[in-house]
């Protein structure tokens, strides 16, 4: 199972109801929902099936963007010892 | 020199309402291609996608900036060609005849204040006893002060000593450190020390940045005395909402060069408020893009003006690229810092529609022996009371660079209720988002305007005209250091 990210794309404003309505359907779990976004976790046949099921929604897989900011340092490429 | 872009709307590659203000549809439209005419005009615009999409266009590299200024809607962005990926090839590192080392015993290393003595916890110590090779053993002092090495016991000469304390004192790097019983003396933080953002801004003034608020987009803010946050949220799933504290230290830096307003140290914009927003977990995770995409649409909805990023360095993500899009639409301009590899700016730095800052160091604006010195690298620019600028060796930089701030040997606040010095495009990010804060208080007419794209492109505005020349390449200042 992986977790994909739905963000409203589509005209005017967001029909939030209709994709929680498509997403039940699926059987697909809703793990947090944030403005025109959704986060569900499923697999990748489900997500597919979802992208064609809400033409207007993004479907994205949920991914590390950023790392934890490191602050710049020396480094070492082999141990001492 | 003449260079070719690419002239984009606001939001996609075709303008339309309500995505892209009247006059960035009216400007687009007004440009048709004529590849085989000489033009009066600097602009050359030699091919489009549909009337109101995309133009190919040649400029002289030094109008880009006039062109910004005058069109902030319009996304311009550089003409780039992709080569074959090709595979690397392995290259030699370690030559084949050196011998194993011996088994290591460890050698014991206490560290200490310079002023009274004291054991200095939390200090991440790196030793190379070949720096060339990249061989040492690296670690972290412990409350005592201390920290056991893994060197061979037979070593008496530590070739270069790296010293990064967490909080109260001074980064240092000793070259050829006699190992031995006597303890290393680090210098404390005084909070009156003239570094780098002294030297560029001077004291910021009680009013400085008021109305204005500020969106932290980081590790979390605080608790410290010194930061007073009006609220946030974390956005990690699977964590408490409510726990938008800082993890790590480094967005309480962050906030405290915009926001913090202490006896004895306070940032660009004290009066400027402070929403905190937490996009990394607990665990050592990188920040997911919903988790960056839910910060943004949150903090947009809690009325922030600015959003300050200063992260970085993952591929290039539809839903974060969307997202400051969307925020764009609404108002509010993301600065984010251009990262710290040496190279390319990273993304989301580069998103078009954003501010990337790249990090400059005044020379000399930090104790003798600090580390900052071997980030030293010219060009040199503009001086500040004698002491040359210059881009500090690992800022990215390139044509994506819009502004440039100080970000080298930066004292700021550290959790619970310390300094610390920290250095990276990190910290410039915040100066220039606390120096256009101060802008935007000044210009009520900006401020209050409705919350949609016109009002975004006049803060770009803001932020990229009347700025100080730091006398360096574009690639590398941008359109300079908003003040």
């Amino acid at each position: 199972m992986s977790r994909f990210v739905l963000r409203y794309s589509g005209p005017g404003t967001v029909s939030k109801d209709r994709a929680l309505q498509s997403v039940a359907r699926a059987g697909v779990r809703v793990l947090d929902v944030s403005g025109p976004m959704l986060l569900v976790e499923c697999d990748a046949a489900e997500a597919k099936s979802l992208r064609s099921a809400l033409p207007d929604w993004k479907i994205v897989a949920e991914r590390a963007v950023a790392a934890r900011p490191r602050q710049p340092r020396p480094r070492l490429r082999r141990k001492a010892a | 020199m003449q260079a070719r872009y690419i002239l984009l709307p606001t939001r996609g590659f075709v303008a339309s309402e309500p995505y892209s203000a009247p006059a960035t549809l009216q400007f687009l439209a007004s440009l048709t291609p004529a590849p085989h005419l000489e033009r009066p005009s600097h602009l050359l615009v030699l091919d489009s996608i549909r009337e109101t999409g995309a133009k190919l266009v040649t400029l002289p590299t030094g109008a880009i900036g006039d062109f910004r200024r005058a069109h902030p809607g319009t996304r311009i962005v550089p003409e780039v060609f992709y080569q074959p990926a090709r595979a690397p090839r392995p290259s030699v590192r370690i030559p084949a005849t050196r011998s194993a080392t011996a088994s290591a015993a460890g050698v014991v290393l206490t560290v200490e204040l310079l002023s009274d003595a004291t054991p200095v916890a939390d200090v991440e110590v790196i030793a190379f006893i070949d720096f060339a090779e990249g061989r040492g053993a690296q670690g972290r002092t412990n409350r005592r002060g201390q920290v056991r090495l893994r060197l061979p016991a037979t070593t008496r000469t530590i070739e270069r000593l790296y010293l990064f304390p967490r909080v109260k004192a001074w980064p240092r790097v000793i070259r050829n450190h006699a190992a031995g019983p006597d303890p290393v003396r680090l210098r404390p933080i005084e909070p009156d020390f003239a570094d780098s953002r002294a030297a560029c801004y001077g004291p910021a003034q009680d009013e400085d940045g008021r109305g204005v608020t500020i969106g932290v987009i980081d590790t979390g803010c605080g608790p410290h005395p010194w930061l007073q946050v009006a609220g946030g949220v974390n956005t990690v799933y699977g964590e408490d909402e409510t726990d938008w504290f800082d993890i790590d230290g480094h967005g309480t830096h962050v906030a405290g060069l915009v926001g913090a307003n202490g006896p004895t140290f306070r940032g660009t914009a004290p009066a400027a408020r402070v929403r905190a927003y937490r996009v990394f977990g607990r665990k050592d995770d990188g920040a997911s893009n919903f988790a960056i995409a839910k910060a943004i649409d949150r903090a947009v909805a809690d009325g922030c003006d600015l959003l300050n990023m200063s992260l970085g360095g993952g591929p290039l993500d539809v839903l974060t690229d969307e997202a400051i899009k969307d925020a764009r639409s609404r108002g509010v301009l993301c600065i984010v810092a251009a990262g710290n590899e040496g190279g390319p700016v990273a993304w989301p730095g580069r998103h078009a529609l954003a501010m990337a800052v790249s990090a400059v160091g005044v020379r000399g604006r930090w104790p003798r022996d600090a580390t900052q010195a071997e980030e030293v690298e010219r060009p040199f620019g503009r001086e500040f009371d004698g002491d040359p600028c210059f881009i500090a060796r690992f800022s990215n930089r390139g044509p994506e660079i819009d502004l440039a701030a100080p970000g080298l040997g930066i004292v700021s606040t550290m959790p619970p209720d310390g300094l610390g010095v920290m250095d990276g495009t990190s910290m410039a990010c915040p100066l220039a988002t606390a120096a256009l804060a101060c802008r935007l208080a000044r210009r009520p007419d900006v401020l209050g305007q409705a919350r949609d794209t016109a009002r975004a492109d006049e803060i770009e505005r803001l932020a990229l005209t009347g700025n100080l020349d730091l006398a360096l390449p574009h690639a590398l200042q941008g359109h300079g250091m908003p003040r």
